[in-house]
């Protein structure tokens, strides 16, 4: 066991208003006129292909597709695609209480040294959040 | 129409001490050699650089005395390079752009000190932007994500470990009689389930073999193909396909990929059907890949391929031999050359104890990306229908 060295996560020209959001503990969303939200990396909208995209807050609520798990870092890693209620889905881990595929999870926002903050999600609490 | 005339392969495996452009010159010079030419018959290279570096680039060809070329281009499309290299060169050949290309990919990711997953690694750990938020995470390697795409695969269609470790077990049946294969003894059903979870549902034995060394083909036409030294490899078909499906509801992550269309399009244009393929060389950066890759292909439906792996059917003696060269489980990893170079063996008739009985028609799969990217070749033999 050996725990993996993680470089940060680190903003570019493109991305450097969806890291000012999760900084302030805000998931944002690239948005087209149609209303649509696409993942924040996307240089046209996956539904209607608009090239016109502003940014949008999204709930922070989504479901889980699918789970793996790093046991080779102390603790275990257990990493997920979450379905968010807007559409896109995000990659990332799962912290805490353990979900099954398609259960409800909610995004937190955390910060490791140096680097930019970043998304990961925990189980949804029984009353909504 | 053109043929692959010839083939190089250098040492592969735990080859320390020479870089990609050492490994790339033997490889293309064997190639050349095993084709019954020389390196002034050359008239265009392509080039697939890997990660590790000094990365292959297109000073290759000042270097290796290839001073006349008329077809020169440094590609990738990641897994899926070796099989658009060799369209690439049969359209340069079709359309009289050049007359011999070589086409040829080299790595070392692996060193004394490391096994070369920390190569790997490293190309995950550049990243910025929302790919590094996701490394951040703790994705920090191309095996978090495939593991990824397997548990949806397996989760959806109820497909076992029993299942991929069957794809492990047959492809080391055929790599026993494989003296290129760096993994050649007898595996079971319980050494694979006892091998360490590299990510779960990911054991090591899903994953595919680390390997340096390089590896080149040489493509010409039919007709100069016929008069040189070897039984030429047709290049018959070729499909792309890049589907890159948007991350979101409804989303194809992990259930099916590029081979379904480039697969089509290169049987298409070689005027085959499924039926006619003989041999099955496909892309197994994971026992995963093979799974899916197959249903993709239509050998099965969807979710199927794990029970025809169970069955015995892509092992020695079964019906749709496939990766008969141990492929990158148990042979060795050289990129989409690994599947490439067993095709032209196997179609050759010159694999030896491991040669198919029929060996006519073979399809060749590569996959790049996290299944964003792939490249299917159709190869066929002088006597195929
Ligand atoms: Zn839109």
């Amino acid at each position: 066991m050996s725990s993996v060295t993680r470089a940060p996560a680190r903003r570019d020209d493109m991305t450097a208003a969806w890291f000012d959001g999760l900084r302030a503990g805000r998931l944002l969303l690239r948005a087209c006129p149609e209303g649509h939200r696409s993942r924040p990396d996307v240089l046209a909208c996956d539904v209607c292909g608009s090239l016109e995209l502003g940014w949008a807050e999204a709930s922070g609520w989504g479901s889980t597709v699918a789970l793996a798990v790093d046991r080779s870092t102390q603790p275990a890693t257990h990493l997920v695609v979450v379905a968010l209620d807007e559409g896109p889905w995000l990659i990332t881990r799962l912290e805490g209480e353990q979900v099954a595929r398609g259960e409800d999870v909610v995004v937190r926002y955390v910060q490791d040294g140096e680097g930019e903050a970043y998304p990961v999600v925990t189980a949804r609490p029984a009353d909504g959040d | 129409m053109a043929a692959i005339a010839g083939l190089g392969l250098t040492e592969v495996g735990k080859v320390y001490g020479r870089t990609s452009f050492e490994l790339a010159a033997e490889a293309v010079a064997l190639a050349a050699g095993d084709a019954g030419l020389t390196l002034a018959d050359v008239d265009g290279l392509l080039i697939n650089p890997a990660f590790s570096q000094p990365a292959l680039d297109l000073t290759l060809a000042r270097r290796l005395g290839l001073r006349d070329l008329r077809v020169l281009s440094s590609l990738t499309a990641y897994g899926a390079s070796a099989g658009v290299m060799v369209a690439q060169a049969a359209q340069a050949v079709d359309a009289g752009a050049a007359d011999v290309v070589a086409c040829v990919f080299a790595d070392t990711p692996r060193s004394g000190t490391s096994s070369g997953a920390e190569a790997y690694q490293a190309f995950s750990l550049q990243a910025r932007g929302v790919r590094s938020a996701e490394t951040a995470a703790g994705l920090t390697s191309t095996t978090h994500r495939y593991a990824l795409a397997a548990d949806r695969y397996m989760s959806t269609y109820g497909v076992t470990h029993d299942e991929l470790g069957a794809v492990a077990v047959s492809q080391r049946r055929w790599a026993e009689m494989n003296p290129v294969a760096a993994m050649r003894t007898p595996l079971s059903l319980e050494e694979y389930h006892a091998s360490r979870w590299v990510v779960e549902p990911l054991h090591l034995l899903d994953c595919c073999l680390v390997s340096n060394g390089g590896a080149a083909v040489i493509v010409t036409s039919a007709e100069r193909a016929r008069d040189l030294r070897q039984p030429p490899v047709h290049v018959r078909g070729w499909g792309q396909a890049h589907p890159a499906p948007p991350l979101r509801a409804g989303g194809s992550f992990g259930l099916t990929t590029g081979a379904k269309a480039s697969g089509r399009a290169a049987l298409a244009m070689a005027g085959l059907g499924l039926d006619d393929v003989q041999l099955r060389e496909i892309y197994d950066c994971y026992t995963y890949t093979v799974l899916v890759t197959l249903e993709d292909y239509g050998f099965c439906g969807p979710g199927e391929a794990g029970a025809l792996a169970a069955s015995g059917a892509l092992g020695p003696g079964g019906a749709l031999p496939t990766n008969t060269g141990g492929g990158q489980l148990s042979s060795f990893y050289l990129w989409g050359m690994t599947p490439l170079h067993e095709a032209v063996v196997q179609v050759r008739g010159q694999a030896g104890e491991r040669q198919v009985g029929a060996h006519d028609t073979a399809m060749v799969s590569g996959n790049g990306g996290i299944l964003e990217h792939h490249s299917t070749l159709v190869l066929t033999s002088e006597t195929a229908a």
